[in-house]
């Protein structure tokens, strides 16, 4: 049955595919290429896109609004041992037209919060799906027991990790608030692309607070296998949390 | 940062300094990355002849006056120089105390100046301070830079700003030397077998015959066009290689830079009779017929940047490099000079044949500070991670080094961290990442700078 099948045209790698039909100079094509991950030097059918060309790009576009619509496997986040809660948010689709919701919790999710977790760690843990599924299902298991591991080298305590379904980068200044950890961590699904739908980003926040504007946020984004490797990027963000406790402060205000 | 190139070459010794200059700015993960900038040259020496004490010996008194006058002149303190290489090149490099004024020189103008020699990182070095590396790039071809000085061709060949080949040949401008009346006072002991294949009488103590001076010239210059893969290679080109005998492939351009390439250029502009002999060599000459073999090819030669300076150029602003700006390091072992690196010769899904593999390597050092160099997977997970560091540390059990390990896939700092973390080893750790060592044996590794640490690559090849 295989042989029937057509092959996923999403499966090739287009990083250094020229598809201009007899170009003056392939290999000034190749490496020009490599320096941009837009659709550059695909040739043309008269004046439209190449049926491949067109068909990778709805293809590339389907994975961004899958990562967006799919859900994370509760497996990946139970295994590694995180409370799983719920934004205000229903489903998808509230979560999408809402964002007011996906920031906030219910009075027995933050109950739940409170009863369940360690309070007043160094550093709180927290991942949610944003709106990118993928980015947690597939970097969570690589960057969690990196983050684990270093804050524990460097004698900082760490809070209960928590998982948020239908989350927003916000949903972290609540969570600080309840559990008062010093440095609070949300890994969250990046917005995709077309170019990659798993990439996650770290926000980072000292005393993190729904008081305090967006500028308190640190952050560490286009972790993924082809961009920031996670295991890289949890090695890097133990360096940042390190700065932060020992500033007393983060974003703007924390130099570098 | 300043830093210092001094060029000894078979026939003249140049000096230069020049500022290198780094800014920190956001990467892609929007965290800071420290980058080099840009490098100016702010003094240039005169070029002058090599001093030689004999026909073996560099006279290293008159080269370390002449660093002093660079520094009175440039008006830059030997104390504010905080990088840079002393490259002993071409023939001079093999003479009796190459080694010794190399090291010398090192100590005298301080910690972090290279000493290195070597046809490998000579050509690299001459064809990126000739513009070559930088032109290949934007123009996104492969571009080959023949650098000719007085005893060496040394080739380097540019895809798009990376070297991917260099050889070396014992072509150079003063194979053959004269006097001001034209007798032949010397010749090179590498060329007696093409003088005596084709009866070429050039004789020492005896006057030149210019017509067999000029046959001799087009034949070298044959050779280079041989050595381009232009012309069919034969026995006797083959045996003027330094390095491994190598013909480059898809060559889109052609450079020639060194003494030599001042005389390559347009066939309008032939020099007469007194410019060919008025360094007492062959080097306008051998330019001369260079240019008129080249000819039919015209269209592919470009013009470099640099030529007689483009190896000191090279030295002084482009041995330098910096490392990824997530990296692991110990800085109390900082700075550190002249490490070995080891290559792994285990591929990226073969992680588990590490220690298998490459301590056999390692035991052949008699170094007590060994780099090994591993050739990683772009974004390991945690476990193919811990693997490593496993197999890492266990390399370096009984061992006096520290651990130092070259990467250039961007995972430095996860691997120090699993290798403090998850082994037993309790040594200091050092893993760079975003290093390039293709055409290296050695290392240098100084304190950071922002973010990252500039690293020199280098071979220390002395010739005997």
């Amino acid at each position: 049955m295989d042989q029937d099948l057509v092959r996923d045209i999403s499966s090739l790698d287009i990083t250094d595919r020229v598809t201009i039909d007899q170009p003056v100079d392939y290999q000034s094509c190749v490496s020009l290429k490599k320096t941009s991950a837009a659709r550059i030097c695909v040739g043309k059918a008269g004046t439209r896109l190449k049926t491949e060309t067109y068909l990778r790009f709805r293809a590339d576009h389907a994975v961004a609004m899958d990562a967006v619509w799919s859900e994370v496997d509760e497996k990946v986040v139970d295994q590694l041992g995180f409370l799983n809660v719920q934004s205000l948010c229903k489903n998808k689709d509230e979560y999408i037209t809402r964002p007011d919701l996906g920031r906030r919790f219910s009075d027995e999710t933050i109950k739940k919060i409170s009863e369940s977790c360690r309070h007043d760690a160094d550093v709180q843990i927290i991942a949610g799906d944003g709106l990118s599924s993928p980015a947690i299902t597939s970097n969570l298991p690589d960057i969690y027991p990196m983050l684990i591991d270093g804050l524990k080298e460097k004698g900082y305590t760490t809070g209960d990790p928590i998982f948020v379904k239908y989350a927003r980068v916000a949903t972290m200044d609540k969570i600080s608030e309840v559990l008062n950890a010093k440095v609070t961590i949300i890994l969250i699904g990046e917005r995709p692309g077309l170019a990659t739908g798993e990439s996650l980003s770290a926000y980072m926040a000292y005393e993190s607070s729904t008081k305090k504007p967006e500028s308190q946020r640190t952050v560490v984004s286009n972790i993924h296998k082809n961009g920031m490797p996670p295991v890289e990027a949890g090695a890097q963000i133990i360096s940042i949390v390190d700065a932060m406790m020992e500033a007393k402060t983060s974003g703007i205000d924390l130099k570098l | 940062m300043y830093s210092i190139g001094v060029d000894i070459g078979t026939s003249t010794t140049e000096i230069i300094i020049s500022n290198i200059k780094f800014s920190t700015r956001l990467g892609l993960s929007l965290l800071p990355a420290t980058k080099i900038d840009e490098t100016e040259v702010i003094y240039r020496s005169p070029v002058i002849f090599t001093p030689l004490i004999s026909k073996t010996a560099i006279d290293f008194e008159q080269i370390r006056e002449r660093i002093k006058a660079a520094f009175k002149e440039s008006g830059i303190r030997k104390d504010q120089i905080e990088t840079g290489a002393v490259i002993i090149t071409g023939e001079t490099a093999r003479k009796d105390n190459a080694r010794q004024v190399n090291i010398w020189l090192s100590e005298y103008l301080g910690d972090f100046v290279v000493a290195a020699a070597g046809p490998k990182l000579e050509s690299v070095l001459a064809g990126r301070g000739a513009g070559i590396s930088e032109e290949s790039k934007k123009r996104s071809k492969r571009i080959i830079n023949l650098d000719i000085g007085g005893g060496t061709l040394n080739a380097a060949v540019f895809d798009c700003g990376d070297c991917t080949e260099t050889f070396a040949m014992d072509i150079g401008g003063r194979l053959i030397r004269l006097n001001d009346s034209r007798t032949v006072t010397y010749i090179s002991d590498r060329i007696v077998h093409i003088l005596e294949n084709h009866k070429l009488s050039i004789t020492p103590g005896e006057t030149a015959d210019i017509k067999v001076l000029e046959r001799f010239c087009s034949y070298l210059a044959d050779c280079c066009l041989q050595a381009l893969g232009l012309q069919e290679m034969s026995e006797d080109t083959r045996l003027l290689y330094i390095t491994d005998f190598t013909i480059p492939k898809d060559i889109d351009l052609i450079s020639i830079s060194g003494g030599v390439g001042e005389y390559v250029g347009v066939l309008n502009e032939i020099p007469d009779l007194e410019q060919w002999f008025r360094y007492g060599d062959i080097g306008p000459l051998l330019g001369t017929k260079l240019t008129q073999a080249l000819a039919p090819w015209q269209s592919r030669l470009i013009s470099p940047g640099e030529k007689i300076s483009a190896t000191v150029i090279g030295a002084g602003s482009h041995s330098l490099s910096v490392s990824g700006n997530t990296i692991g390091v110990d800085e109390s072992i900082l700075p550190i000079r002249n490490i070995p690196i080891i290559k792994c010769p285990a591929e990226p899904d073969q992680w588990e044949t590490v220690f298998r593999s490459t301590r056999p390597l390692m035991e052949l050092y008699e170094e007590d500070v060994l780099a090994v160099s591993i050739k990683g997977r772009k974004s390991p997970g945690y476990g193919e991670l811990k693997t490593l560091a496993h197999q890492i540390a266990s390399l370096y059990e009984g061992l006096k080094s520290p651990v130092i390990v070259l990467l250039k896939e961007d995972f430095a700092k996860a691997l120090s961290q699993m290798i403090r973390i998850h082994t037993p080893c309790r040594k200091p750790v050092i893993c760079l990442d975003q290093i390039q060592i293709e055409n290296g044996d050695y290392i240098d590794i100084g304190s950071p700078v922002g973010s990252a640490v500039p690293v020199i690559i280098k071979t220390l090849v002395y010739q005997s």
